[in-house]
């Protein structure tokens, strides 16, 4: 059997082509569908995901502008949810600081206040303490003579008095410093209340006045002047006795703090009017007839000196509360 | 207020351009597997025809029945739409019989020649993608 030839058949790529391109066109139009498929999806689901973020800034455009009270309400579980979280944080974070600042600018302004009061007052009294000592000398010489008799003498005795009242003015304003020449001490805060309730307990007796002590026995000594901060309880307790009418409460609260002890007395009196908590702490400053405006000035002092402070917030009408602060040990150091 | 794309169209953007990425290759990828699917397909088919058909074409040529094999291979080419044409030809090469309207083009020829004399699948035009399966034709019986 021999070689006849070959049989040859030739076939084309043609119909495999057109295959392909129809096969493409399928994949794309495929390819389409999906795309607007998932796109529509987006397109209805997306603002849904979306609108907590809008909200989100919505609230963060409130709160720059100020106008943000509560917080931002975002239960979702996810970074969006702790997104809000973390913002509410942050807000109560800058709000409580917020406060600490107004209240420690307010503190500054008071205490630059008081103190240009202070100095002024002191420089007057500086320059008529001089001068008084030598009129106060010619009186008593004058007194001593037993030929000043009669309307004269009552007279001169009436002008000793008066002068004896401006002597005492001069004395309590010149204190702070006449304190400080002796040697401080170490003395539990806790006795000083107890010492100063003792004695105002006779009066708060006669108001029926119901006393509240919650006094923390952990608090540390304090180092400094007992007879200044008695001094100065004992003024806040007449104050808070005398703006109660009858049947009213005192609370009076220690707490232990990081580098102090934090002391309040809260009671339930009139109160003080808004445009006078300013100038609580002024010299001369008072809202009683019978009243010299020394004491909480002194008070003010003597907190001062401890290197403390003492703030007054009161509402008319329902009571009056002071907070005060005074370093431990190692902090009045 | 600073001007910003919006989240949203970018999501949308974003989508568009993972779909798009992941079509480019997968469809590159499925028409390579197509193709050679098809091509396969075909070559298997042609190789088929000319199995079962090189006896029959072997007895018209002894015979010398040439107008009988030409219709021969008329009908085998009308009965399939992926044959472009059939061609056979003599141990010199020599065209005895094709389906071709005209003449036989020289690039065939020279292609079947250039092969060996087993079994062969060639590409004659790269352009055109022209396949071509030649089998022989033994004296009287199947080689």
């Amino acid at each position: 059997m021999g070689l006849l030839g070959s049989l040859n058949i030739g076939f084309s790529e043609y119909r495999i082509m057109n295959k392909l391109r129809n096969f493409s066109k399928e994949i794309l139009i495929i390819y389409l569908l999906f795309l607007v498929f998932l796109e529509t999806i987006l397109y209805f689901i997306l603002p849904k995901y979306l609108s907590p973020l809008k909200y989100l800034t919505e609230k963060l455009k409130d709160f720059g502008d100020g106008k943000l009270n509560g917080e931002i309400e975002i239960k979702s579980n996810d970074e969006i949810g702790l997104l809000a979280q973390t913002f509410n944080e942050m807000v109560v974070k800058l709000k409580r600081t917020n406060e600490e600042l107004k209240r420690a600018q307010n503190i500054i302004l008071k205490t630059t206040k008081i103190k240009t009061i202070e100095n002024f007052a002191r420089g007057i009294a500086h320059e008529i303490n001089n001068p008084l000592a030598g009129v106060l000398n010619c009186i008593r010489t004058l007194l001593g003579n037993p030929e000043v008799k009669g309307q004269v003498r009552g007279y001169i005795e009436l002008s000793l008095k008066g002068l004896l009242r401006i002597e005492n003015i001069i004395k309590n304003m010149t204190l702070p410093s006449e304190i400080l020449k002796s040697e401080p001490v170490l003395f539990k805060i806790n006795e000083i209340i107890e010492e100063a309730i003792t004695f105002v307990q006779h009066k708060m007796n006669e108001k029926n006045i119901d006393l509240e002590k919650k006094l923390d026995p952990f608090i540390e000594k304090t180092y400094g002047y007992p007879e200044c901060i008695f001094q100065a309880f004992l003024n806040i307790l007449n104050n808070s006795i005398e703006a109660i009418d009858k049947n009213g409460k005192i609370e009076i609260i220690t707490k232990k703090k990081e580098d102090g002890i934090e002391i309040n007395f809260i009671d339930n009196g009139k109160g003080i009017k808004k445009e006078n908590i300013d100038r609580i702490f002024e010299p001369f400053f008072t809202t009683k007839e019978d009243g010299k405006g020394m004491g909480l000035y002194l008070t003010y002092n003597y907190i001062q000196i401890h290197n403390g402070f003492i703030d007054i917030e009161s509402e008319e009408g329902k009571g009056t509360k002071v907070s005060i602060f005074l370093p431990t040990k190692n902090g009045n150091k | 207020m600073k001007k910003y794309i919006p989240l949203k169209r970018k999501l949308q953007f974003f989508i568009f351009l993972t779909l798009t990425l992941f079509y480019i290759p997968v469809s590159i990828i499925l028409k390579n597997f197509m193709y050679k699917n098809y091509l396969n397909e075909l070559k298997e088919k042609a190789v088929s025809i000319t199995e079962n058909n090189s006896q029959n074409v072997a007895q018209f040529i002894l015979k010398g029945d040439i107008i009988e094999l030409y219709k021969y291979i008329t009908n085998i080419k009308n009965s399939d739409k992926d044959i472009f044409y059939i061609l056979i030809v003599d141990r010199d090469y020599l065209p005895l019989v094709h389906t071709f309207e005209k003449d036989v083009s020289y690039p065939i020829i020279s292609e079947i020649k250039n092969s060996s004399d087993g079994p062969q699948i060639i590409k004659i035009d790269g352009n055109q993608g022209i396949w071509n399966v030649k089998y022989p034709i033994m004296g009287g019986a199947s080689w």
